[in-house]
């Protein structure tokens, strides 16, 4: 017999109302772990997936956060397109200077089909060679990304030029600006555009692996229209970057213009159909020296046809946008917490006129005032520690059930599997506001009188 | 053992202070056993919350064991009634959630800190006939079988001084009688000093002495 045992026996005894108000605590602990778990994870996955993405050059009449959003992170739809002419000017002025700006790459990106669900995503060599999403303590690439199974596609800048070029002859002769006889053909796409490089995550979730074929599709679901014609080779699997990177595929851009349905160049478009005309998403932009990314915004103000979007920026206003938002919620959470601690403090203090009686025995039998405040602390202790310890667990088990979900309708990844220092911490003072929760009931325990409890009529 | 002097304990009520107890002298000697009888009302009850440290008398001497209680903190008390003194209620007051052992280990506990007197609490319970009622909870023992855990409760940290109020509660007198008799055995083979209150004049005489308290009725204390 000891003196935890009066405690843990007392909770036992008043089973019910224990339950109902550790339940309490573990909501209020969960909601707070949980809110946390979105927060940090959400924040790392939006700062640390977009160190590799300095300028991103996107359609003028947009948000700049819908540009940012929609090519790091494939949430929300592209938002619109911008002219060839754009990349061609930023990627051939490369190799002196932009603006004055030293130039490490411009890699084109185009957007629009899907596999199942995940982005396909249209690109060059350079996307494999030249984009590094890790970056030294002076900003500068490390390494580019890596293929841990098979290779990449093998699609050029200067075979992209010439496609477009070929596309833009083949949109003059269909709209009649130009005389000839060749006819696009849709349903012959060389083999070297069909070749498909796959996101970690998209192996994995999918089951796919080297030699597989996909069927990109316009849109998803029912209303999903599969290009049969673009059926594509995986040829190589990369490296996991637990980032937004491993949730889609990579093919060559030009085979994302050579779908039938895809139009090149705007219909309505009235000037001249040059090369330059041809539509893409984005540009991905890494330009050398700290000022780079402002001298790129001011140039792209004064363009009509694109503008530059810097990811820092735009991602330190969306967290600025949902921090609202996420404040309320904690403030909620907190709520609830102090609620639970309401809890076990109006449950204790309810409890003690029918504990008075025991507790003057135990006073007769020696105890001791402290000893008495122990018991009821402990008690109060024992309830919003079990209560914190099964929030926090609850938390990261919500978090792995419903981390898929959440990624399906928000793009953000949520894993529970990671216990940090924050939820001991969480358990800690949750255990510890109980704790004090428990102290005046303690204290009003501890100060009944034992003469007139002991009384027989009582 | 117990030697009070000039104890008076009043208490309040309606803005009067009413006296609870008042003892001019009284002595019981080391393993004495004696009763304490008197009508309803003298401060029997009271005189065992005195003599056991729960309530300090307004004035007057009371020394336990060599020891002047008056003179003591509330928590040294606490600590003197837990290693000196045992004590049978009137309703026995068993804690309804634990069972026959651990009613009696609650004795130990406070005298004696978590995990001990496992042994002596067993003993007694076999000495009082309950060792095949360990496990059971009071809700499902006798009346009778509820006052020998009590004192086996009161006895296993082997008081100098035990005392009880009115010991038989509401059970059969003789049935009550029996057990008396047995924690009076069990508290001379301890050379434990017993005192009973009880107004049940055929309990007392099983005691060695029996002493008188003068009815109080009537005697008030001037307002203070």
């Amino acid at each position: 017999m000891r003196l935890s045992t009066l405690a843990t026996r007392s909770i036992r005894q008043r089973w019910l109302t224990s339950l109902l108000t550790t339940i309490s605590i573990v909501l209020g602990t969960a909601l707070v772990a949980f809110l946390w778990l979105v927060a940090d994870q959400a924040d790392q996955r939006f700062n640390s997936s977009s160190k590799g993405y300095r300028v991103i050059l996107g359609p003028k009449d947009t948000s700049p956060l819908g540009i940012v959003l929609s090519t790091i992170f494939h949430i929300g739809k592209s938002p619109g397109v911008i002219p060839f002419g754009v990349y061609r000017e930023v990627h051939d002025s490369r190799r002196w200077k932009f603006a004055n700006v030293g130039l490490r790459y411009a890699i084109p990106i185009v957007k629009g089909d899907e596999y199942r669900g995940f982005p396909i995503v249209g690109t060059t060599d350079e996307w494999f060679t030249q984009f590094s999403r890790e970056r030294d303590s002076e900003g500068r690439p490390i390494r580019p990304l890596k293929i841990v199974r098979g290779r990449r596609f093998r699609f050029s800048h200067e075979q992209l030029v010439q496609e477009f070029e070929r596309v833009a002859r083949e949109v003059r002769i269909e709209r009649g600006i130009d005389e000839g006889s060749e006819e696009p053909d849709h349903s012959h796409i060389p083999e070297q555009l069909r070749e498909v490089v796959i996101g970690s995550a998209v192996a994995k979730r999918l089951g796919l692996t080297l030699g597989d074929r996909i069927v990109p599709t316009h849109g998803s679901g029912a209303l999903a229209e599969a290009h049969s014609e673009a059926l594509c080779t995986v040829v190589g699997i990369l490296e996991e970057t637990y980032g937004p990177i491993d949730t889609a595929l990579y093919v060559p851009l030009a085979l994302m213009h050579r779908v039938e349905g895809h139009n090149a160049v705007h219909p309505e478009e009235k000037g001249e159909i040059t090369a330059d005309r041809i539509e893409i998403s984005a540009v991905i932009i890494d330009a050398k020296g700290p000022v780079a990314d402002q001298v790129f915004r001011s140039k792209f103000q004064r363009r009509p046809e694109a503008q530059a979007a810097m990811p820092r920026y735009e991602i330190r206003t969306l967290f600025q946008m949902v921090g609202n938002i996420t404040l309320a919620l904690r403030g909620i959470s907190y709520l609830v917490l102090i609620v639970g601690a309401i809890g076990i403090f109006v449950a204790l203090y309810n409890t003690m006129n029918e504990r008075r009686r025991d507790i003057a025995i135990m006073r007769a039998l020696g105890a001791r005032r402290t000893q008495i405040l122990g018991i009821v602390v402990f008690e109060a202790l024992f309830l919003s520690l079990a209560g914190a310890i099964a929030g926090v667990f609850a938390a990261h088990g919500a978090a792995l059930g419903l981390g898929p979900t959440l990624q399906k309708l928000t793009g953000v990844p949520l894993s529970g599997a990671v216990f940090g220092p924050r939820d001991f911490a969480l358990i800690l003072g949750v255990a510890v506001m109980g704790g004090l929760a428990g102290l005046l009931p303690a204290i009003r325990a501890s100060m009944t009188d034992v003469a007139r409890y002991l009384s027989p009529d009582r | 053992m117990i030697e009070l002097r000039g104890v008076e304990k009043s208490y309040r009520r309606a803005g009067e202070r009413v006296l609870a107890c008042a003892i001019d002298e009284l002595d019981v000697a080391r393993g004495e056993q004696i009763a304490v009888v008197g009508p309803s009302g003298c401060g029997k009850t009271t005189l065992l919350h005195v003599i056991s440290g729960l309530l300090v008398p307004d004035k007057g001497s009371v020394k336990v064991a060599d020891t002047e209680l008056t003179q003591l903190s509330e928590s040294q008390r606490d600590r003197f009634r837990a290693t000196h003194l045992g004590y049978v209620h009137q309703s026995f007051h068993l804690l309804a959630p634990f069972t026959a052992l651990e009613n009696v280990l609650l004795g130990a506990l406070f005298a004696r800190g978590g995990g001990k007197g496992r042994a002596e609490a067993c003993a007694l319970l076999d000495r009082v006939g309950l060792s095949d009622r360990l496990d059971h909870r009071p809700s499902e023992l006798s009346v009778g079988q509820q006052q020998r855990v009590a004192v086996a409760r009161a006895l296993v940290n082997r008081p100098a001084i035990l005392l009880a109020d009115e010991p038989l509660g509401n059970q059969d007198p003789e049935t009550g009688r029996q057990v008396l008799a047995l924690m009076l055995e069990i508290a001379a083979e301890m050379d434990t000093t017993v005192l009973i209150v009880t107004h049940d004049r055929r309990t007392a005489d099983q005691m060695q002495r029996v002493v008188e308290l003068p009815s109080l009725r009537g005697v008030g204390v001037a307002n203070a």
